[in-house]
């Protein structure tokens, strides 16, 4: 313990020297499991709250340092960097033993430190995006935080925001958010213009997101934190139908389709993306009609655009998203061309066949041939023919996709009836 | 308004360029079975045994019979997965087909016979007996044609019969049994005897206990389960009273199978909110109308001894379970962990011979001692070991189901966390009592389900005398 | 049930005997096995994946459901769910069908297992099996073991991790329901309906104070909420001797209209179905059901699917 109080005081120093001597045996330190496990005796969160506090001094000083832009800023930010490394190293190792009330200073310090003015801070920003993400990760922590909305939406809106290298300031809830819609138009039929004029004046000289129509890769801060949205929107505790935020899901959805567009073609981020549609889509489908429909016809060309993925854990997300919105788009309210739509999906999984990487195709050894009683009806049981003792993962693509294609060739016929 | 919604949409590969017009998909389906590749034939007749499946009704007359059509010229191919796929599709046309029998229009005489000409082919049999069998239950076939094909077959069946016992043959052939058993002619020819002679030249045993030591690691479970022998065999050896023993099918974990289940549940609202209306659709099928009942035989009077089929039966199986134990005695030890399927197989074998030597009982016949001594013995022999060696979660999953049948009761019913739109009709409905009691025959049809597998767990867990297992419990606590 | 005297043949015979209880003993290990060792398996392999990542800059990637901290129960979940049910379903069994000579000893020793399970999350998986063979009636659950198994189920809900877990939630929910027929003639006085009463309270006032997050929690409510008017329409449990509800609070059947304004559909969905079902059961006949029509139709929600 005294080892500890050592380290404690070396962090909050406001020596640059013993501020980095801190850091370096803070890491010695919470190396052993051991440590880690007992340190909080009391159970009251307290002693970790101490040990966080002290960390989040040399974060401050060292972040001081790096705002005030002297000479030697290159180095300032390294210590900078180190010091906020040692906050995720810390903050992944020891998520289990402490409580949503360390938790918590820890969000808040996290938040407050990662902004700098209307732009994120980029010495800390990945290090601080992936201990968020690690809190978050913890289901108990997660469970606790939904408890308390304040938090939770604030999290989701800074997320948001650094998806999309909006106002960091900005609430998702906030009322001109339909200045962003409109924003979305423009790019939707100009591209980028007058949105990246706007963007470069916000743009400061530590810009990280080039934001021409060329560059199409995501950034890591990007994938982390879709990656953090996608967590955060999960659970079927988020309160994301509540009437006190009506405008929120469309507000969520419509930021994702912007992901969307600024992305077509696939990028690390996608899986995560298609992740948070999928769970978006958990809540708002049987609750917001119009709000799905919508949703669903501006995204699914997009999805479309992605099938031929050959990375087949972002396949299968696709593949779920799609099935879960060929009824909402198929709605006679929906705006897109359904016909076209549906026949650009029916294309695709034709073109599957030729392809290497297309899913497995479903085996008769996988099946069990039988006339089904109807009381035993439901998930991969057809009227004829059954899921069987081999049937796999991979067979269970294979059926969701015939499945799928085979209620596409059915709304096709439809509209050709008529 | 499509056009400039579509024109808002960026970058979406079409790869013809502009926008292409609209195509049938059926017949676009049908054309794909003429290309030349054969695997993209497969997943084309996949995709239409799934259309079939789930919306044949919508698809209109003409084009019905085009489908029925082009199938029947494919189902002569070369290419044994086509024809598999094939005759899968033509199952599932006939189990939703509604068209009463006396339509001529539609050439079911002709898959028939394509199906009965290949029951015996090593590797369709499974998918021809499938169609045969739907065949069959939907009576769409002449009673007279039926006979004398049923006839020739199981003639022929040591000689030239199916491969092995798989799902569908067994429900074919117990179908079979069936239909001879109401016609004197083929009464008379003593197709039960043939059938079980056949089983017991087929189904072997033993064949797996040499690879009882080698470690296969794949695992790979065969194409039927514990039911399908066990209906077979009850049928066969003309029981009155079935076991309708559930063999669960446990689906993989993975998002894909938890998001299916989602859609199933949520079907009810899914549909009201879009469509407002609450479907309550009941699929109807000639097949279904036609399966047969079973009586709980009256458990009183005296044992009777069994007849020569029942006792051929016992003699095999205990004759097959001999031979294991004597085997496991001489190749296990310590050292070697034999492989996931084939420890399986000997659970298979050994819980089949309980569950037939108890359904003896239940239809009032005198059981082969013997040979439940020896499945017990098997049993004991092979669960010890479960906890010995080190099993992964999966292959212990595997392993263990296979004695489920011992003690699994049909509650699937009733799983809780579905919605249902309506409310049964109660008491206090205002609904004649006649009309509530037509509303609910699935539920009748359940409990009765139950009451037999009930009644045969029953005999299982009494003959061992649950003292023991209690006792052997204290000891365990104590 | 008496069987045949033919039966005496198979049940001097020791062999039998012996297979069976082979069975249950090795199914009993098994599932002591799991609920012991499963848990370190997991712990070691979490641990080893943070390890793999401390380098920073290899961003670990979850394919499956990112919320999920038990990560290896997407592959292994559903096998030891399997290996539950099967071990449950036996020892279910065994205990009760018991023969003349014996009594249901066994059925203790299987609800003392899962109280021992430290797991918290192997014994929500575990229970799952056992509480549909209670529902169902296949298995008797004396008071004393309903008793054992609330004081197990409380304990988490007290904790940090398991406080707003809607895993647990649902669980104890289901518990409450699948035991109803136990409890339900308890007198309010006692240990047992004190316990029982605590949660149900618990869980109005979590539910009215905007605490219940999940829908699943609140649909399963609903769904209990129905069984529960079915079998005591009265509401008789939760009135002292007097005919007075207890400690001022209020009744069950208020809760029905509220859970139809809930903000998921999933919720209304079923409460509307229980407020259909109120009139087939005793309740409106016990109450006027002009009355209860009336003060329905006030609350109902006006749009299900909003």
């Amino acid at each position: 313990m005294n080892n500890l109080k050592a380290v404690i005081s070396l962090l909050k120093s406001d020596k640059t020297k013993e501020r980095q001597q801190g850091i370096t045996s803070l890491r010695e330190v919470f190396a052993r499991p051991n440590v880690i496990e007992r340190l909080d005796e009391n159970n009251d969160g307290r002693a970790w709250l101490v040990v966080f506090q002290a960390i989040f001094t040399t974060v401050v000083n060292e972040r001081a340092a790096v705002i005030k832009n002297n000479a030697s800023v290159a180095a300032a930010e390294r210590r900078l960097k180190e010091a906020a490394s040692a906050v995720r190293w810390l903050t992944e190792n020891s998520v289990k033993y402490w409580t949503m009330k360390v938790g918590k200073a820890l969000i808040k310090h996290i938040l407050q430190t990662m902004v700098h003015g209307s732009q994120l801070l980029a010495p800390v920003a990945l290090d601080y995006i992936k201990a968020l993400r690690a809190v978050c990760s913890y289901t108990p922590h997660l469970e606790h935080l939904m408890a308390d909305e304040q938090h939770w939406m604030r999290m989701l809106s800074l997320a948001f925001a650094i998806l999309l290298d909006d106002d960091l300031k900005k609430d998702l809830t906030d009322e001109d958010f339909d200045m962003s819609e409109a924003e979305d138009n423009m790019l939707a039929s100009s591209d980028e213009g007058s949105a990246s004029k706007k963007r470069k004046m916000r743009d400061g000289a530590g810009k990280r997101f080039p934001r021409t129509g060329l560059q199409k890769t995501a950034s890591p801060e990007q994938i982390e934190i879709i990656a953090l949205i996608a967590t955060l929107l999960q659970p079927t505790g988020a309160n994301l139908v509540s009437s006190r935020h009506p405008r929120l899901p469309s507000a969520i959805c419509r930021r994702l389709l912007r992901f969307f567009r600024h992305y077509p073609t696939e990028t690390s981020a996608h899986l995560d993306a298609v992740g948070a549609v999928q769970a978006i889509l958990g809540h708002v489908a049987l609750n917001k009609r119009e709000e799905t429909i919508t949703f669903g016809s501006e995204l699914w060309n997009h999805l479309l655009q992605l099938w031929p993925t050959k990375s087949r854990p972002l396949k299968e997300r696709i593949l779920i998203v799609l099935k879960t919105l060929l009824p909402f788009i198929n709605h006679t309210s929906s705006r897109l061309d359904r016909a076209d739509a549906i026949g650009k999906l029916l294309r695709l999984l034709r073109m599957d066949h030729d392809a290497r990487w297309g899913f497995e195709e479903l085996s008769l050894e996988a099946l069990r041939l039988e006339a089904v009683p109807e009381r035993l009806r439901g998930a991969f049981i057809a009227d004829t023919f059954r899921a069987g003792l081999n049937f796999t993962a991979n067979q269970a693509t294979a059926w969701v996709v015939l499945e799928l294609a085979s209620d596409a060739i059915k709304e096709v016929r439809c509209f050709s009836c008529v | 308004m499509s056009e400039s919604a579509h024109s808002s949409d960026p970058g979406t590969s079409r790869p013809d360029g502009k926008r292409t017009k609209l195509e049938n998909p059926v017949a676009t389906l049908l054309q794909g079975l003429r290309r030349k590749d054969d695997r993209s034939r497969h997943l084309t007749l996949q995709k239409l045994l799934f259309l079939i499946d789930r919306h044949w009704m919508t698809i209109h007359l003409e084009l019905q019979k085009e489908v029925i059509d082009t199938l029947l010229q494919l189902v002569t191919a070369d290419d044994v997965m086509i024809q598999n796929w094939v005759f899968c599709c033509f199952a599932a046309i006939v189990f939703v087909d509604s068209t009463p029998s006396s339509d001529t229009s539609v050439n079911w005489d002709g898959i028939w016979s394509h199906a009965v000409r290949r029951t015996n082919v090593p590797l369709i049999s499974r998918t021809a007996c499938h169609s045969a069998l739907m065949l069959l239950l939907s009576a769409k076939v002449p009673q007279i044609r039926v006979h004398a094909e049923i006839g020739a077959i199981i003639q022929d069946i040591n000689v030239q019969g199916p491969p092995a016992p798989y799902d569908s043959v067994c429900a074919f052939l117990a179908r079979c049994v069936e239909i001879a058993a109401h016609d004197t002619r083929l009464y008379r020819m003593h197709l039960d005897d043939k059938i079980l002679s056949w089983f017991i030249e087929s189904w072997s045993i033993a064949s797996k206990v040499s690879r009882i030591s080698t470690n296969v690691k794949q695992s790979h479970l065969d194409q039927y389960s514990l039911s399908d022998l066990l209906l077979l065999l009850e049928r066969a050896c003309g029981f009155d009273t079935g076991s309708s023993i559930h063999c669960q099918i446990h689906l993989p974990r993975h998002p894909l199978v938890d998001f299916i289940q989602g859609q199933i549940d949520y079907e009810v609202m899914r549909e009201f909110i879009l469509n407002s209306c609450f479907s309550n659709e009941e699929k109807k099928s000639g097949c279904r109308a036609n399966e047969p009942e079973r009586k709980l035989s009256q458990l009183s009077g005296e044992l009777v001894q069994p007849d020569l089929r029942v006792r051929k039966v016992s003699a095999f199986l205990l004759k097959g379970i001999e031979g294991i134990l004597a085997d496991w005695h001489n190749n296990i030890d310590d050292n070697s962990r034999p492989s996931t399927d084939s420890i399986r197989h000997l659970l298979d074998v050994a819980v089949l011979a309980i569950c037939y030597e108890s359904l003896l009982l239940l239809n009032g016949i005198s059981n082969n001692r013997r040979a439940v001594i020896a499945a017990c013995k098997l049993i004991s022999a092979v669960s010890a070991r479960l906890r010995d060696w080190f099993w992964t979660p999966e292959e212990l999953a595997v392993l263990l189901s296979s004695l489920s049948p011992l003690v699994l009761r049909d509650i699937s019913v009733s799983e809780p966390g579905k919605w249902e739109a309506f409310v049964e009709p109660g008491p206090y409905t205002g609904v004649r009592s006649g009309e509530v009691k037509k509303k609910g025959p699935a539920d009748d049809n359940n409990q009765s389900h139950n009451a037999i597998t009930n009644g045969l767990q029953k005999i299982i867990w009494q003959s061992a005398d649950v003292s023991g297992i209690s006792s052997g419990a204290r000891s365990l606590s104590s | 049930m008496v069987f045949r005297p033919e039966h005496a043949l198979l049940a001097h015979n020791a062999k039998v005997q012996d297979a069976l209880v082979v069975v249950v003993d090795t199914l009993k290990q098994i599932l002591k096995q799991v609920f012991t060792n499963y848990d370190c398996r997991v712990a070691k392999r979490s641990s080893h994946m943070v390890e793999d990542d401390q380098d920073g800059f290899a961003p670990m990637r979850v394919s499956d459901s990112p919320a999920d901290e038990m990560i290896s129960q997407a592959d292994n979940g559903g096998s030891i769910q399997t290996i539950f049910n099967v071990c449950i379903d036996f020892l279910v069994l065994s205990a009760a069908l018991p023969s003349a000579a014996v009594g249901t000893n066994a059925s203790n020793t299987l609800v003392d297992m899962l109280c021992a399970c430290e797991n918290t999350d192997l014994l929500l998986l575990a229970l799952e099996p056992f509480l549909r063979h209670v529902q169902h009636r296949n298995h008797q659950l004396p008071l004393s073991d309903l008793d054992k198994l609330l004081v197990r189920i409380e304990e988490p809900l007290m904790s940090y991790r398991y406080a707003n877990s809607d895993a647990l939630h649902v669980t104890i929910i289901h518990l409450l329901e699948a035991s109803m027929a136990g409890w339900l003639p308890t007198r309010p006085t006692s240990d047992i309906s004190g316990k029982v009463y605590t949660l149900i309270k618990w869980f109005i006032e979590s539910l009215r104070g905007g605490k219940l997050r999940s829908w699943r929690t609140r649909d399963t409510l609903g769904r209990f909420l129905e069984q529960y008017i079915r079998l005591d329409p009265s509401q008789r449990f939760l009135t002292d001797d007097d005919g007075i509800i207890m400690d001022g609070s209020e009744t069950l059947d208020s809760l029905i209209p509220f859970l139809t304004k809930d903000e998921d559909m999933r919720v209304r969905f079923t409460a509307a179905r229980a407020v259909a079902s109120l009139f087939s059961s005793d309740y409106a006949h016990i109450n006027d059901p002009m009355a209860v029509y009336t003060n329905l139709r006030e609350q109902l929600c006006i749009d299900l699917s909003k």
